[in-house]
């Protein structure tokens, strides 16, 4: 039997027993993508994530020419800037949590505890958060 | 014909307050008492300035279970006399008059007898007014009185036009006050001159707005939806207490629980509820049951705030611990149809959490993008503050790319740079021959860019375009400059030569 087949079975074991006991599972897509500083990719996510109606936010995000994000498909009418959110991270991220469907973080250091937080809320509400600058540390695997 | 009764209690979320009392929304002063108003705060005004004016002055909770569990003797009160009482906020209820008229003898008994039950059972003094329209109804109770239905027309028709927005809750009520503003600029300064104009003329000129005024104006109510969907349609959450509860303060984070759960149900079907409902269910097995109807769109935390308010209702009705939660949201209308027709609205929840962050990091910090006008893609990229009384973001401002190319010949276009540095970075350019590559007066560059060095990079340029000579707003002084896009196999960027020299203007 390989690796594939077995990873299969065991996944079907796990649904079936999610099922028996009620259990709900997280959305299949992982809420944290991370794009590097390739903006073209960041850009071709964000719209993908926003989907048709959705709304995003973007931390600190400098440097990008919103001309050429809306020629490529980019919505400006559903997107908000947050500039300055060093300084009350918390609240700036529980807030965008709660109101936006997804929220990209650029220039922005996000304490370890905090993302942890934030992506077991984003998860919870079915928010993306797109990463751009610098790396984090809690890591998503995606959830077949 | 139906007949409406209001019930009203003026500067209702004041009344347990000094008698310098305002109520806050986003920092700024949106209720307040006629003393306040004496000393010379007013409406809209912040709450620094306010202090300054009065230093004694008190803020009113704007914690909406706090304001629910202080209703609900009125809202008991005023059951007891009518069913079926529609709850608009903290301070209003309405209904239907016909059948309650018919119980009592006629209307105006009914009317003496909620006045005078609710002012026994509370101590406080009301307002209520019968008329065929909510209206006319709300404007009656004013003056505590009831309108013929042949004589409603006369009567509302002479109050001017702000009369109407005692109508929206005083959250609301900033875009139809601005509708107002407008009507009186054009002349239409009373509600019978907005009742002459007509349905269409109000709609075309004032969109969704201008015609909930105008519905307004003749007596309909147009916040009451009437595609409500059966009642079987509903959606419900329930909690088991893990500690039975004995106390109201215990209740916060099941409330919370309980609110997110209805809440995202709601929001994943697409529909907002007319009616709420909790129930509590003690550990006797005894339970205690309270419904709210609902005229505003509710979010988490007015839900949260339902669930608690019934929690400190019951712990004083039920005679043991509460066991379990249950909640109920019914009278499901779609969302779509609470929304602006016309123009579109942004989405409440956003919005909501916007105004949160302009409170958070200051309004400067909050924008939003918009594509103006402009030769270089620098001059068009640019933000704006984002305003809570707004379109959400620049219908206008992001004009159609030609459009814009027609009123800007010579301008940069397609292909459009993602990544527009905000500080240019300093660039040399070679040509093959090792000598630095340079423009001319013309526009024209000395020799052919063969290799491109950045401050910690370089790169042998593949192949470039250009160069391109943008003059410029050269009326205010702007000097022309010329823009070069050079590709590698691994990067496209644009540099720019000025008269200080090339500089990486943007990323492709």
């Amino acid at each position: 039997m390989d690796s594939q087949t077995r990873l299969a079975k065991a996944r079907a074991a796990l649904a079936q027993a999610e099922r028996d006991l009620g259990v709900r599972s997280g959305p299949k897509v992982a809420p944290l993508t991370g794009c590097g500083n390739d903006r073209a990719q960041l850009i071709q996510t964000l719209i993908k994530a926003m989907g048709e109606n959705g709304y995003a936010a973007l931390v600190q995000l400098p440097d990008l020419c919103w001309e050429g994000a809306q020629v490529r498909g980019l919505d400006l009418d559903r997107i908000i800037c947050v500039e300055n959110a060093q300084a009350n991270l918390i609240g700036v991220c529980e807030t965008l949590v709660e109101g936006f469907h997804v929220i990209v973080f650029g220039d922005v250091k996000i304490p370890p505890a905090l993302q942890k937080q934030l992506l077991s809320r984003a998860r919870a509400r079915g928010v993306q958060i797109l990463t751009t600058g610098h790396p984090w540390v809690a890591h998503q695997r995606e959830v077949a | 014909m139906q007949r409406h009764i209001v019930l009203h209690i003026p500067q209702w979320d004041l009344e347990n307050y000094g008698p310098h009392a305002v109520v806050l929304q986003a920092g700024r002063v949106a209720q307040l008492s006629v003393a306040a108003a004496r000393a010379g705060v007013s409406a809209g005004m912040r709450l620094r300035t306010a202090r300054q004016l009065c230093p004694d002055l008190q803020i009113a909770t704007a914690d909406l279970s706090e304001r629910l569990s202080a209703f609900t003797r009125v809202y008991e009160a005023a059951a007891s006399v009518i069913p079926h009482l529609t709850f608009w906020w903290p301070g209003r209820l309405s209904a239907l008059a016909s059948g309650p008229a018919k119980y009592w003898g006629s209307e105006q008994n009914l009317l003496d007898q909620l006045v005078e039950t609710v002012t026994a059972q509370t101590g406080l003094e009301t307002q209520c007014g019968i008329a065929s329209g909510i209206l006319g109804a709300t404007l009656a109770a004013r003056r505590g009185g009831i309108i013929e239905a042949a004589r409603e027309y006369e009567f509302t028709d002479a109050f001017e036009l702000g009369a109407l927005l005692d109508l929206y809750p005083a959250s609301q009520r900033h875009q139809p006050a601005d509708i107002c503003e407008q009507l009186q600029i054009l002349g239409i300064s009373t509600i019978g001159q907005l009742r002459l104009l007509g349905a269409s003329a109000a709609a075309t000129r004032f969109g969704a707005e201008g015609l909930n005024l105008y519905r307004l104006a003749c007596g309909a109510n147009p916040f009451q939806q009437k595609q409500i969907k059966p009642e079987s349609e509903y959606v419900s959450a329930r909690i088991d207490c893990e500690i039975p509860l004995e106390s109201a303060g215990q209740a916060r984070l099941y409330a919370r629980y309980l609110g997110t759960q209805l809440a995202m149900q709601l929001r994943a079907k697409g529909v907002a509820p007319r009616r709420v409902e909790v129930m509590a269910v003690a550990v006797s097995n005894m339970r205690f049951k309270r419904g709210w109807n609902l005229l505003d769109q509710v979010d988490e935390a007015d839900l949260e705030g339902y669930v608690q308010a019934l929690c400190e209702a019951a712990t004083g009705e039920l005679d043991s611990p509460v066991l379990q939660l249950h909640a109920r949201a019914c009278q499901l209308v779609p969302l779509a149809q609470l929304q602006s027709a016309l123009f579109g609205q942004t989405n409440p929840q956003v919005h909501t959490a916007a105004v949160k962050l302009l409170n958070i990091v200051g309004e400067q910090a909050v924008r939003v993008p918009c594509v103006e006008r402009g030769y270089s893609y620098r001059e068009r990229n640019q933000t704006r503050p984002w305003k809570r009384f707004s379109e959400p973001a620049g219908k206008k401002e992001n004009t159609p790319l030609s459009l814009r190319d027609k009123q800007f010949p010579g301008a940069l276009t397609d292909p459009f740079p993602l990544t527009l540095f905000s500080a240019p970075k300093r660039l040399l350019l070679f040509a093959h021959s090792g000598e630095p590559v340079s423009v001319d007066s013309d526009g024209c560059l000395s020799a052919e860019v063969a290799v491109c060095h950045g401050e910690h990079w370089q790169m042998r340029v593949e192949r470039s375009y250009g160069p391109w000579r943008v003059l410029g707003k050269w009326w205010q002084g702007q000097s022309p400059n010329t823009y070069l896009r050079l590709e590698s196999n691994e990067r496209t960027i644009l540099a720019v030569y000025d008269h200080s020299g090339w500089w990486l203007d943007a990323e492709y």
